[in-house]
């Protein structure tokens, strides 16, 4: 089973919209998919239309009692594990338990037999969570807006895998919400997006991305034949690429 | 089978909102648009998908489905727009492989075919998420080519469910009202295969070829003859269609050993049958083993394709390529004559008059040993060709002629075609043991004739190239040259093998058992 972490520290990149359109496409591919959603917002449940058990919490998931939570979205091969409200204080409760960066490792490793691929969409903040999904992710993708926040945030990223020891091999990131309209977009693009832990795919700011709330689906059920629906599944197998390689 | 996937058996037609008319008012029901597909059940010959609890559905005409009984197992894959494909006519996916594990050579013949209407519907819940999936369907059985005066008949409904992860207390309400509807899981695709079947008049498993009889051991051997005969003449008459049509290889090897083991019973009570029937039927069989020979010796060159090619480096192998589309051109020459003997007036009254005498003759022209009791005669039958056996085998050594080993495959041969015959005599386990220490003798002496005639045939076509000035004759010369020397390593190896195989099937063990049956 390939971790595929969809990270980023800053807000509003469109890590969800990522994580929601790749976790589609590697299913459409054949792959077994779970997407698991660890933002307390829960929105990438909010897009395939699942509500978390009531029965559960952060609990069940520090224990690793995944697998009664799991439901089945509306499309084969790809399943959800949704987030709950409690997960907002998840980073307190991996400090109760020792502050192991390890800890998401165990947690998942019971989902390896019946999983091919394990989508990670991830929380905004860089904390003891950070170190825990760049520990356990096979592959942390990084959505990054042209602007010169985001690039500094994916910098902090770099530096935390760097102190944790962890192969730089194992970050990817590329461009998102471009607009080429924007001069320092396309001055950005052009300084960074010839480095090596940039993937060449990149999603553009699009009004079908945008509508994914209405809808409530991937772009690729939604606007089948839009660019979208294209970048992603673009994005999708690039990613898979280096995630293999890793 | 999966907890998630359910089906029912109904009654007749019945509306989708009465079969869930227990449906919680938070949840909808979507129904999607009907379809209607034809579908083909396909099976080899004897049944090996059945045999093995597997189905093979083509949809439409180039949709196959293989799935197991339970419906746990499923594979779906476009295949070959071909009314009796091959496994082989697949592309190398899972379900290729699937077929050709399982099926082999053999091709996958239609069994029945029926349409089914299908309602697809899903149930969402107040988010519009599909929390249960399925359809309702009716399935009618069409006439195909052979059956075109027969009129639509239906094999009744079925309600498919598939419950979705983490949704499971709906699928729990639903299966709970039709419960109460006095409806129970248990559909199966098999089933509507057996309606379908049953309807045509076919039975599943009506051919096997493998060889199983029930005797008595007090019936008397005339008796137990006219069954094995009828059996096996059974045997070839069922494979005939299959050989004219060139459906698959195995229709003609099937009638070849089913001819084989009659010639072999035949042979081994002399003195029970009258002797002018005997000369007539010995005769006539032989003769159909003669004219039968030749495609079969070519099918089994050209089933052997891919370990020829296996055995030649690749600069001979445009020259063993053109060697054997000579032969798939002699073959395609060789089965016409094969048709047409088969087709000729000569061999269907050869036939008739065998069954003829089959079923009303050979009991009242027997002679007075025909009145033994099958098992008496049987053990002297099978004690008296073992002994010859182990004398013969004994005698062979490194300086033997292959000739001896050649005289001591048929004795072996005809040991166990007798093993076969009379097998329900004797005790199973037994049994068991001793037809599979025969068989390892008979590989090993069945790969030496083989190799041998291989490269007899291939010298042959080697020499007959040599009068040819054929502008493609040096190249398949020097092929056949390669592989005539590969097998001939081969053969020397297989032969060294031979005092070992042959002292393993003399064991101690095994003489007692011989004893102990066939005394």
């Amino acid at each position: 089973m390939k971790i595929i972490a969809i990270y980023s520290s800053k807000g509003g990149v469109g890590k969800t919209a990522t994580a929601v359109n790749l976790s589609y496409d590697s299913a459409l591919s054949g792959k077994k998919t779970l997407l698991c959603d660890m933002d307390p917002q829960g929105a990438a449940g909010y897009y395939y239309r699942i509500r978390a058990k009531d029965s559960f919490n952060r609990k069940q998931f520090l224990k690793g009692d995944l697998e009664p939570f799991i439901r089945g979205t509306d499309f084969e091969n790809l399943d959800l594990l949704p987030a709950h409200f409690s997960f907002r204080n998840l980073d307190i409760a991996l400090d109760d338990r020792g502050g192991s960066a390890k800890e998401l490792k165990r947690i998942f490793a019971g989902l390896k037999d019946e999983y091919d691929v394990l989508i990670l969409d991830c929380p905004p903040n860089i904390t003891l969570l950070s170190e825990n999904i760049l520990m356990a992710a096979d592959l942390v993708v990084t959505p990054v807006i042209p602007t010169t926040l985001s690039i500094l945030s994916f910098a902090q990223l770099i530096k935390l895998a760097d102190k944790l020891e962890v192969n730089r091999k194992k970050l990817a990131a590329f461009f998102s919400m471009v607009d080429k309209r924007k001069k320092m977009h396309t001055d950005i693009i052009a300084k960074f997006g010839k480095k090596k832990l940039f993937l060449q795919s990149e999603i553009a700011y699009l009004a079908d991305v945008e509508k994914m709330g209405v809808y409530r689906q991937p772009v690729a059920v939604s606007a089948s034949t839009s660019s979208a629906a294209t970048a992603y599944r673009q994005l999708w197998q690039e990613v898979w690429r280096r995630g293999i390689l890793t | 089978m999966n907890e998630n996937r359910l089906a029912y058996i109904l009654p007749g037609p019945v509306e989708l909102a009465s079969l869930l008319s227990g449906l919680p008012e938070k949840y909808h029901i979507r129904e999607c648009d009907i379809s209607v597909e034809t579908i083909c059940y396909l099976d080899t010959f004897d049944w090996r998908l059945y045999n093995k609890e597997l189905l093979c559905l083509r949809i439409g005409k180039t949709t196959f489905v293989l799935t197991n009984f339970a419906g746990e197992f499923r594979l779906q894959e476009e295949g070959p727009a071909l009314e009796k494909p091959l496994p082989l006519h697949f592309s190398c996916g899972a379900m290729g492989e699937k077929l050709i594990s399982v099926a082999g050579i053999r091709a996958l013949l239609p069994l029945a075919q029926i349409t089914r209407k299908s309602q697809c519907f899903q149930i969402m819940n107040q988010d519009q998420k599909i929390v249960l999936s399925g359809s309702l369907e009716l399935s009618q059985l069409v006439p195909t080519h052979e059956e075109d005066a027969c009129p639509p008949v239906s094999l009744g409904g079925s309600l498919r469910l598939l419950g979705v992860r983490g949704y499971d207390k709906i699928l729990a309400k639903i299966t709970k009202g039709l419960k109460l509807q006095g409806l129970e899981p248990g559909y199966s695709e098999e089933r509507t295969l057996q309606l379908a079947l049953t309807e045509l008049g076919k039975d599943s498993l009506h051919y096997s070829s493998q060889f199983s009889i029930i005797l008595d051991p007090a019936e008397s051997v005339i008796l137990a003859a006219q069954s094995i005969f009828l059996q096996l003449f059974r045997g070839m008459e069922q494979n005939l269609f299959g050989i004219l049509e060139d459906i698959d290889t195995e229709f003609l090897h099937d009638f070849r050993v089913a001819l084989r083991r009659t010639r072999s019973l035949l042979g081994s009570i002399k003195k029970v049958i009258y002797p002018d029937d005997m000369a007539r039927f010995q005769q006539g069989l032989k003769e159909i083993g003669t004219f039968t020979g030749p495609v079969r010796d070519l099918d089994v060159y050209l089933l052997a394709r891919k370990d020829y090619q296996s055995m030649l480096p690749e600069g001979l192998q445009e020259g063993l390529t053109l060697f054997f589309q000579g032969l798939a051109r002699q073959r395609a020459k060789e089965l016409q004559r094969l048709r047409k003997a088969l087709q000729s007036r000569k061999f269907q009254s050869f036939m008739s008059q065998w069954q003829e005498y089959l079923e009303n003759s050979i009991l009242s022209s027997s002679l007075a040993a025909g009145q033994k009791p099958c098992k008496e005669v049987a053990s002297k039958a099978i004690r008296k060709r073992l002994r010859s056996i182990l004398e013969s085998g004994v005698q062979i050594g490194p300086q033997s002629p292959d000739t001896e080993l050649h005289c001591l495959r048929i004795q072996a041969k005809k040991l166990r075609y007798l093993l076969e015959f009379y097998r329900s005599l004797f005790p199973e386990t037994e049994m068991d043991i001793l037809v599979k220490s025969l068989k390892k003798l008979q590989d090993n002496l069945g790969n030496f004739n083989d190799l041998s005639v291989q490269q007899k045939m291939l010298g042959q076509y080697q020499n007959a190239l040599a009068l040819k000035e054929h502008k493609n004759a040096i190249k398949v010369a020097a092929a056949l040259g390669g592989l005539i020397t590969h097998l001939h390593e081969e053969q020397i190896d297989v032969r060294n093998k031979f005092e070992q195989t042959f002292e393993q099937f003399t064991t101690v063990e095994n003489s007692k058992l011989f004893k102990l049956l066939f005394q």
